[in-house]
């Protein structure tokens, strides 16, 4: 009898490293000498206590012996693992009852080795017997059978043990096959098994019957030991097998009744067959049938000992260990080599007689020293968690779920060319689809909500000049565009199958349409960024100082002791760069915005689908202010490069609505303000009044023009300059004279006039409504009235009224405030719009202003001083004969009733005309005044309330063309009517909205302000 | 089969993902480049002539070159489709002596976008024209032709006819001639211009286009003491 003693292992990673556990025996043994001739090393793990029936093993190299309680060890020190055979087919664990501490302690061990399987992704072997999971599938357990502890069969533990190393196949994805023996025959049959075959062996070499037992139809699988061995080895090493569990036997089983007549072939002492009556026959209906693995053949294994061959060896085997059972002598001192390790044995104690008897003995005490190193070995040793470095976790996790998507897509093992070509053709259509057709549509309808947003967005970041955001918000918009329009060029698949070419074109417009609109407002943006830079820059304060001789003056952080601006700061930003980078960025927008216009205007909306034009339709309707916002930039910029030269005087006069005379209304204030490059360098305001004439005398035309008009005698040396502007007719005299007193005054050169007239507060004071005089708040309405209520104070009181509100309005619109450029001058284009302000080159080039003389002039010249003309209406009636001599001969009746507080009025006509005559008025009831370009007809309203003037005048190229001119603030109603004489004819009418034609003639009548002009076409008339 | 229908969503989820944020959009993959061809042109063209003086050009803020009356026409050839914002700068020792020229001009990958100019010292005192094209989305394949100019009401005429007074829109033209334009106004001098190619293959190319002409007249300075 032989024993082994654990080794002392120097573990390396140069052999191919496997375990063999319970590999203390014979089959053991083969299969280590088989994987050490192929140059692997190998640990056995078995009860180092175990009896062993050969001394093979000291013959091996390479081999190394654990006992179960050295497990520990092994899990600390191995480097490399690469199979693990666990061989439960002839465990006694698997052969007896166990207890639940017993099936706990093995259930662990079997645990561990499956974790250090899994730990170094060693290929896992798990062998049981054939007959044990045959047992397991017909057999129940009985709980509480014995005693009160639960006691496990032995087949429990064959199917737990299955079972686990599946579930670790399933978990940890760790190589498990499961192979399932038949009962090994040859050389390591168990004859103390008290197998069938085992029984039947012994009493034929024992020249005894051969019992059977029931009828000798219990079959068994058998298969040699050597084949076993090959099997297991074939089995371990063969990869991707189709399957995990498979049997390694002889194909067919058995019966005892074949054994018996195999052995009475081969053992010429085997008796005869008996069989055997059993007391409780069992029932075989109703068995469930057993379904074998399959065969080891199926990966190519073949027994390669036939069974009689197998047989013989069995009995000469059983027969040679009978024999030295029986007389065995143990000499206690003699070392049996192993290895390099030395094994004491030592003699059996307790053996009872008989080789069998003593088999079975050995058997228990195996099985109950191995229960002990496990339940030691669970105490003892966890497996302990291997240290390992990054890099392995990191290969090893990629190596899993490489191996893991492998098992996934094993399925297209089983996929034929036909399947695998239907499926191809399935996905890339559907990738065609998804790329030409489903994603084009889905960017679309992106690429339109977003830009649908983002304009939302863009016209309210422009509305409340928010210009950082609008620069932001256009660039997003334009991105939108662009891939919409990207998308649509490309989706010429996703056109022909709907049929949309018209709808797509449509989009293409309307999206480079919104692009243009981006680029109009994104510049729009920047031109209004670089005022606001400017206006951070350059604001100067300015402080109104109602009861100084100028009401309107630099703030004292800004006044040298000349009364000149300091330079207070260093100028960061050159404004003129900016005013040059606002008007190219405006120029820019205004372009893009046209070509928007321009685009927009060819699109045909209603071909678009119904919720892009409700998305867009209401954005459409607000990007209607956006002209006006590049209108008002426009006109804001070019005020402000005014003031961006080195030097730019502007000359500011204030008139009185309510005061209308001869030209926009009575001066009330005069004043100037002076820049030079953007800042404010000094400004003065003050009452008319408090202006005096320092220039030379009054010109001839001046005086003449005055005299006349007035019937006063002037004085032309120091007039007072508020009188002498009263009477100025014509444009040119009257721009003359205020040019002359500006410089004079101010003793600068005057490069631009800005008026303003008092009906421009209603809007202004609305703008600014916190405005005060004498803690009174000045109300746009309110305010307006109580100045026409002060018709008791003197002209001067209201003079000083007037310039005064003024100056608080100018210290809002050229101080420092916080509103934009736009802001403020915004309010300054619209009142130049309606006629309320002016704003003119102080030189002889007037823009924007008629340059012909009109042929009418009729107005007011002067009123009652403490009086003022609400709404002055006059109601002119004109009457026009043709002549045939191609001379017009007109009357012009003007009803002054309507004009109450005017105190002169006139009609004046162009010098051209002859044959002027007032109309029915007294001599005494008039005065003509003969001026350089007109002769008037004067009255005192008080005296005459109509006043007529006839006159002829010739045609050009048998066209007639009437203007007639009103001063500023006068409404007149005419009534006109032209008269053809015999042998002339209308011969058309141009610009004459609700003409009436009838045989007496052509009839016109109407309401205007400013300027009145018609013309008529005369012929011959055909006889 | 809730694994299964709980993959079926996500990969529909992610394909709507894949379909909104379309990263192949922005992906510069070229079989071309993979082969080592010269990819075929997407890009467009810009040239330019000076008619006076050196004008530096810039592109998007970037300077693409600079040309003088000899080395004229100065072609730039890698200008991406699209909006682009050209800025003309006529190279002085002098700050401030010349006026810049500066717009954003629409470029088609297949047309020319051609600029003529000379830079004076305002631009009253400048003259040039800049011709562009837009894709026009009108079903017929008309060419049709926007004159806007500065100053304006200035008369124009195509092929010796009046066509009227600037600014002017929608002027169909016949791309089977080269259209001289003739651009002209008291006090100011005179442009004349063939607006189509010479050759008519080229010309083709114009259908269903609108060709915008841009022209800033130069302003004849009033003669004093005569």
């Amino acid at each position: 009898m032989n024993k082994v003693a654990q080794t002392k292992i120097k573990y390396s990673t140069a052999y191919p490293t496997s375990v063999v556990v319970g590999g203390l025996d014979r089959f053991g043994y083969e299969i280590a000498k088989s994987l050490t001739q192929q140059g692997g090393f190998v640990i056995i793990i078995d009860n180092l206590d175990k009896q062993l029936d050969f001394a093979g093993f000291a013959e091996l190299n390479n081999v190394a012996f654990i006992d179960y309680l050295g497990i520990g060890d092994l899990i600390d020190s191995v480097r490399r693992l690469d199979y693990i055979f666990y061989l439960n087919h002839q465990s006694p664990l698997s052969q007896s009852e166990l207890s639940s501490q017993d099936f706990l302690a093995a259930s662990s061990y079997l645990n561990q080795l499956l974790n250090l399987a899994a730990e170094f992704e060693a290929l896992f072997l798990l062998t049981n017997s054939i007959k044990y999971h045959r047992l397991s599938s017909i057999e129940n357990v009985n709980p509480g059978l014995y005693q009160s502890q639960r006691w496990f069969s032995a087949v429990e533990f064959v199917r737990y043990s299955e079972n686990l190393a599946l579930e670790y196949k399933q978990a940890k994805g760790i190589e498990v096959k499961i192979l399932r023996l038949g009962e090994i025959i040859g050389e390591a049959i168990e004859l103390d098994k008290n197998t069938n075959i085992g029984k039947l062996v012994l009493q034929g070499i024992s020249g005894e019957d051969l019992y059977l037992e029931e009828d000798g139809l219990n079959s068994e699988y058998y298969v040699h030991l050597l084949d076993a061995v090959y099997g297991v080895i074939k089995a371990q090493f063969t990869k991707g097998t189709e399957d995990i569990i498979y049997n390694v036997a002889y194909k067919e089983p058995y019966t005892e009744l074949s054994l018996a007549y195999k052995l009475q072939e081969l053992e010429p002492q085997a008796g005869n067959i008996k069989f055997l009556e059993d007391e409780n026959p069992s029932v075989r209906l109703g068995q469930p049938k057993y379904l074998p693995a399959p065969n080891l053949e199926r990966i190519g294994w073949r027994p390669k000992v036939e069974f009689e061959q197998a047989l013989l060896q069995t009995i000469a085997f059983s027969k040679s260990l009978i024999k030295s059972k029986s007389a065995a002598s143990y000499d206690e001192d003699e070392p049996v080599s192993l290895g390099s390790a030395e094994a004491v044995s030592y003699g059996p104690q307790g053996m009872k007689n008989g080789a069998l008897s003593r088999l079975i003995e050995e058997r228990k005490l195996n099985a109950s020293s191995q229960r002990q190193k496990f339940n030691q070995s669970l105490a003892s040793s966890e497996l302990k968690k291997r240290k390992t470095s990054f890099g392995a976790k990191l290969r090893k996790g990629v190596v899993r779920r490489i191996d893991k998507i492998k098992k996934q897509l094993d399925f297209l093992q089983n996929v034929t060319l036909t399947e695998m070509g239907i499926y191809l053709l399935l996905v890339s259509i559907f990738m065609l689809v998804f790329f030409t057709i489903l994603s084009p549509v889905v960017i679309i309808s992106r690429d339109i909500l977003l830009a649908r947003a983002n304009t939302v967005a863009l016209n309210e970041s422009r509305q409340s000049s928010n210009w950082e955001d609008v620069l932001g918000r256009s660039a997003l918009l334009k991105n939108n565009l662009k891939s919409l329009e990207e998308t649509l060029t490309g989706a010429d698949i996703l056109v022909s199958l709907t049929g949309q070419q018209q709808l797509r074109q449509e989009m293409l417009g309307f999206a480079q349409s919104y692009q243009f609109l981006a680029d109009s407002i994104s510049s729009y943006g920047s031109a209004m960024k670089a005022l606001e830079d400017y206006q951070n820059e350059v604001r100067t304060e300015i402080v109104p100082r109602l009861t100084n001789s100028s009401v309107l003056s630099l703030g004292d952080s800004q006044q040298g002791t000349s009364g000149e601006t300091q330079d207070t700061s260093v100028d960061q930003q050159d404004p003129g760069q900016l005013f040059a980078t606002a008007q190219s960025n405006l120029d820019l927008a205004q372009r893009s915005f046209r070509n928007y216009q321009r685009l927009s205007e060819k699109l045909n909306p209603q071909i678009m689908p119904q919720f892009i034009q409700t998305l867009f339709g209401d954005i459409n309707s607000s990007l209607n202010t956006l002209p006006d916002s590049l209108s008002q930039a426009n006109f804001v910029i070019s005020y402000l490069k005014l003031s961006s030269s080195d030097s730019h005087n502007q000359a500011i006069i204030i008139t009185d609505e309510l005061r209308p005379n001869s030209s926009a209304g009575e001066v009330v204030g005069v004043g100037l303000v002076s820049y030079s490059k953007g800042r404010i360098t000094g400004v003065s305001l003050a009452p008319v009044q408090n202006i005096a004439f320092a220039a030379t005398s009054l010109t001839d035309g001046e005086n003449l023009e005055v005299t006349r008009l007035s019937g006063l005698q002037i004085d032309r040396v120091n007039p007072n300059v508020a009188e002498v502007s009263r009477y100025l007719l014509s444009d040119s005299n009257r721009d003359g004279f205020w040019g002359r007193v500006l410089t004079s005054t101010y003793n600068k050169s005057i490069d631009s006039i800005w008026y303003i007239n008092s009906g421009s507060l209603t809007s202004l004071l609305a703008k600014y409504p916190d405005l005060q005089i004498n803690n009174q708040v000045l109300t746009s309405t309110g305010y307006l009235q109580t100045i026409s209520g002060l018709q008791a104070e003197s002209l001067n009181s209201r003079n000083t009224l007037i310039t005064n509100t003024f100056a608080l309005v100018l210290e809002k619109l050229l101080g420092k405030d916080n509103s934009t450029p736009v802001g403020r001058f915004g309010i300054v284009k619209s009142e130049i719009d309606n006629g309320r302000m002016k704003l003119d080159n102080a030189t002889s080039t007037k823009i924007g202003l008629d340059k012909s003389a009109p042929e009418v002039k009729i107005g007011i010249i002067s009123v009652d001083p403490g009086r003022y003309v609400l709404r002055p209406v006059v109601a002119a009636g004109i009457t026009n004969e043709i002549a045939t001599n191609n001379s017009v001969f007109s009357t012009v009746t003007a009803d002054f009733s309507g004009s109450s507080g005017a105190r002169q009025a006139f009609i004046c006509v162009d010098r051209t005309a002859s044959d002027l005559s007032p109309a029915g008025l007294g001599i005494e009831l008039y005065r003509v005044a003969n001026l350089e370009q007109y002769n008037c007809v004067i009255i005192l309203t008080s005296q005459v309330e109509k006043l007529g003037i006839s006159y002829r005048k010739n045609m050009q190229a048998s066209e007639y063309t009437q203007s007639i001119a009103l001063a500023s603030g006068v409404t007149l109603r005419y009534d006109v009517e032209t008269k053809f004489s015999p042998g002339v004819d209308l011969g058309g009418i141009e610009s004459l909205p609700q003409a009436r034609v009838s045989g007496a003639g052509l009839f016109y009548t109407g309401e205007t302000q400013g300027k009145f002009k018609f013309s008529v076409k005369v012929k011959e008339k055909n006889e | 089969m809730l694994k299964k229908f709980v993959v079926v969503i996500i990969v529909v989820i992610l394909a709507v993902i894949c379909a909104v944020a379309a990263p192949w959009q922005h992906w510069n993959i070229s079989i071309f480049s993979f082969l080592g061809v010269a990819p075929p042109t997407e890009l467009a063209r810009l040239q330019v002539t000076s008619l006076a003086g050196e004008l530096e050009i810039l592109v998007d803020g970037q300077t693409k070159g600079s040309v003088g009356p000899e080395g004229s026409p100065f072609i730039i050839e890698d200008i991406e489709p699209g909006q682009r914002l050209v800025k003309l700068v006529r190279v002085t020792e002098t700050d401030g002596a010349y006026t810049s020229f500066e717009r954003l001009l629409n470029f088609n990958q297949d047309i020319d976008t051609v600029i003529a100019y000379e830079l004076g010292p305002t631009e009253e005192f400048s003259e040039g024209t800049v011709i562009t094209a837009f894709r026009s989305f009108s079903n017929d394949q008309r060419t049709t032709l926007n004159i806007e100019t500065s100053p304006g009401d200035v008369k124009a005429s195509l092929n010796g006819q009046d066509i009227g007074l600037t600014n002017l829109e929608g002027i169909e033209i016949d791309i089977s001639n080269i259209a001289r334009i003739k651009l002209e106004k008291q006090g100011y001098e005179t442009i004349e211009l063939n607006l189509l190619p010479e050759d008519s293959v080229q010309r083709e190319k114009l259908k269903g286009y609108e060709i915008q002409l841009e022209a800033n007249l130069f302003l004849i300075p009033i003669r004093i003491g005569e």
